[in-house]
């Protein structure tokens, strides 16, 4: 991973590829990489969809290794939904593919000449580049089926549907699983509106022919990989529950806290709850004949993907995610299984972000466009978003967007983007992360790992009401640093519980570069990375102001706890203390 | 037995599960009764009316609610008349993590927090009450067919609509508290015919 490949999208004649080294960036994958070179060439004023930004497509640092998990893939621009950096990062095939044939990052820059789509092709022998106009206006699914008769099955690919086309906000990128369906999304920040702004349809990435990435030592190498999965399979989450029900196991305990937003956020708990759980689809799933324990991408160990078939027992979907159940779910009044998984199928065609696309519709059912509840009504809503209609234009451009149009006060979202699966009112904790998260409002900015064994900032008593401040500031090191590594987040929880499989995890690293890594490396990377991303963001015109939930969530008490968001605002100004 | 929920063979279980499968596990996701005894510590409900061994609760109960409320001192929280006991294994994300028991993440959780002793009523001691339950994940899993072929009690619309009337093979019913049905396993250990136990296997 020694290479940058460049591509003008503005070039005379239709985009060219250019190769360089690695240079300044030497050292970093993934989000350290995408964020930092975001930082020094994009200006921060431009507009997102202008000539200037770039979208910036990096595997991570363990990314085409034997390591398992290491599939993860950043990608990185100025955010059209927020205004500011964006990193979004998507599981499937690319990481490990694009990092095998020895690309540290992928970079589109300039902007598109007239309506013209473009297909990038890159194999071991260089790229290619043509015209993708008899792609113009497909989703995902049929692309890649044309992808796939053309170029088989082995290839792996990064694409926009006609959101990205339409160049929306909520418009997400879409990487390929191991069946090769486009079902593993750059969701967040509308990064697939950049894609499409520079008229890239799809990257067809081919390592027929190439290495797996080699270790500087193999033997420790090896040592600390075997540690590594025995620690990932012996956790009782990353061993258990994801395989066995996927993310969407958070269903009933979110619920049962109280803190699973219903009804755009009116209330913390949804009557039909247990319709929808992680259990219950992975009865049906398994009923149907599909499968409720799956990996999204060669390597996988903990497997908390899935296979989700209709009636007739066909494919419809990937096992949709805890955060897309309860987006089109409980957020929308919702509690039928195949119509969430519609959604998701629909949202992964189009190319959107179906967080972004769940917050929206519960908006406009509360703005009165349509009930609470009424599925076939939110079918049709999202099907207007991919025949980009006037007002799917309004609903693929968000829930801030959507709530302004409708002139609704109700808008669950920071700096412009759609809040998670989780009420800050009752977990207020993860308030602090969605106000102060340079990303906007965002679950996995501030993920678990083990603060207490990093001791980042000091050791912190949980027992403390100020421990949420420390807390969400060293989740958002660690974190941002583990999107550096290509490392799924899920590792996270046997990390946490686990210390000799954190250690793996610093010796994986080590041994495969010949470096010498402690924790306070981890955190000092975590730093930088979030340093830059808050620079590009003042730069940008961000003030602290704008670190803030909607007064709402402040004014209006969640049941069944009746509780608001109490955090203060001086608080919350010292999330970014260090 | 109770009548309308005799016995007719309709409905089998298939190995999978068959039709029944699905609904059985929202039942139990949803929440059944049993008796447990008012003032009894958490703990002493989960180990004398559900059977849980101090191992399984200290290595797979991982996440305790009382009322909603997240558990971090089994000892302190008390039964009282028609609480409910959800009872689930470690969860995954930052906000599953926040949930567990003792959680390093609980400040996070601050404001819902159950608070132990000092939020407790005098409560009646010894005296018997009803319960309701609520199984997740593993747990349902793991725990769930030892219940059920305990007995378990239950709304008998809630029951008619998940197996249907007449009973499928393989159950009973019987008068339980005030309006609720006991429905039993009559499998050991197990749901009749089920090749995994509430939920899909684990790999």
């Amino acid at each position: 991973m020694d290479t940058i490949l460049r591509i003008n999208v503005a070039a005379n004649g239709g985009p060219k590829a250019k190769a360089e080294p690695v240079g300044a960036y030497a050292g970093m994958g993934g989000r350290a990489l995408t964020s930092h070179m975001i930082a020094r060439e994009v200006p921060p004023l431009c507009h997102a969809l202008g000539p200037e930004n770039k979208i910036v497509i990096a595997p991570g640092l363990l990314s085409g290794t034997a390591a398992g998990q290491s599939g993860r893939l950043s990608i990185g621009c100025k955010s059209p939904l927020t205004g500011g950096i964006k990193e979004a990062n998507a599981g499937g095939q690319a990481a490990q593919v694009l990092a095998r044939l020895g690309y540290a990052a992928v970079v589109l820059e300039g902007e598109a000449a007239d309506d013209q789509l473009y297909l990038v092709y890159i194999n071991k022998d260089g790229v290619k580049i043509e015209s993708a106009a008899a792609y113009k206006g497909l989703g995902n699914y049929e692309l890649i089926d044309r992808i796939k008769e053309r170029f088989g099955d082995k290839v792996a690919c990064i694409s926009i549907g006609p959101a990205g086309e339409y160049r929306m906000a909520a418009a997400s990128i879409a990487c390929t699983d191991m069946e090769m369906h486009p079902t593993r999304h750059a969701g967040r920040g509308g990064v697939g509106a950049v894609m499409g702004s520079k008229g890239i349809k799809v990257i067809v990435i081919d390592d027929a022919g190439a290495a797996m990435r080699q270790p500087k030592d193999p033997e420790k190498f090896k040592a600390a990989n075997k540690a590594w999965v025995e620690g990932l399979k012996k956790h009782p989450v990353t061993g258990g529950g994801l395989p066995a029900y996927g993310t969407n196991v958070l269903t009933n305990i979110i619920n049962e806290a109280g803190g699973f937003p219903t009804n755009n956020f009116k209330t913390g708990q949804f009557k039909g709850a247990s319709k929808i759980s992680g259990e219950s689809f992975a009865a049906t799933m398994t009923e149907r004949g599909g499968q409720a324990t799956h990996g999204c991408h060669r390597g996988c160990v903990i497997q908390c993907s899935g296979i989700y078939n209709d009636k007739n027992g066909k494919f419809l979907t990937k096992q949709p995610e805890y955060e897309t159940v309860w987006a089109h779910g409980a957020n929308c009044g919702i509690d039928d299984m195949d119509t969430i998984a519609m959604l998701d199928r629909l949202d992964d065609d189009y190319g959107l972000d179906t967080i972004e696309m769940g917050a929206t519709v519960a908006v406009a059912m509360d703005a009165g466009l349509l009930k609470f509840g009424d599925a076939a009504g939110a079918i049709d809503l999202i099907k207007e978003v991919g025949k980009g209609s006037p007002l799917g234009r309004i609903i693929g451009n968000g829930a801030a967007l959507t709530a302004k149009a409708f002139g609704l006060e109700r808008a669950p979202v920071v700096k412009g983007q759609a809040m998670p699966a989780y009420d800050p009112r009752a977990i207020m904790g993860i308030g602090v992360t969605y106000a102060t998260s340079p990303m906007g409002a965002d679950h996995t900015a501030g993920y678990a790992i083990a603060t207490n064994i990093l001791k980042v900032g000091g050791f912190v008593d949980p027992l403390k009401p100020e421990g949420q401040i420390e807390l969400s500031r060293n989740l958002q090191i660690a974190t941002a640093a583990i999107d550096a590594t290509g490392m799924c987040l899920f590792i996270a929880f046997a990390v946490l519980d686990q210390p000799e499989t954190f250690q793996a995890l610093l010796d994986l690293l080590n041994s495969f570069h010949g470096l010498s890594l402690t924790g306070d490396d981890v955190t000092a990377l975590g730093k930088s990375i979030l340093t830059a991303e808050r620079d590009f963001n003042k730069a940008a015109g961000f003030t602290k102001e704008m670190d803030r939930l909607p007064s709402y969530f402040k004014r209006e008490a969640l049941d069944p706890h009746k509780v608001t968001f109490t955090v203060s605002d001086e608080e919350l100004d010292q999330v970014f203390n260090w | 037995m109770v009548d309308s929920f005799s016995n007719a063979g309709g409905d089998k279980l298939s190995a999978s599960g068959g039709p029944s499968w699905a609904r059985l596990t929202g039942l139990v996701q949803e929440g059944f009764a049993l008796y447990g005894l008012e003032g009894q510590s958490l703990r002493d409900f989960m180990r004398e009316a559900l059977g849980m061994s101090d191992a399984y609760i200290e290595g797979a109960v991982s996440t305790v609610f009382l009322d909603y409320k997240p558990v971090d001192d089994l000892d302190g929280a008390v039964i009282r008349p028609g609480c409910l006991v959800s009872l689930s294994a470690a969860m995954p994300g930052l906000v599953g993590a926040v949930m567990r028991r003792n959680s390093p993440y609980a400040s996070f959780r601050e404001a819902i927090s159950h608070g132990g002793h000092t939020e407790q009523e005098e409560a009646q001691k010894d005296k018997r009450c009803i319960v309701r339950v609520k199984l997740f994940n593993a747990v349902m899993r793991e725990h769930g067919p030892l219940l059920l072929s305990q007995g378990i009690m239950l709304e008998p619309d809630r029951i008619a609509a998940a197996i249907g009337t007449p009973l499928p093979d393989g159950y009973s019913a019987e008068h339980g508290a005030p309006g609720l049905v006991l429905l039993r396993s009559l499998a050991e250990h197990g749901v009749p015919g089920a090749a995994g136990a509430f939920g899909a296997p684990r790999p």
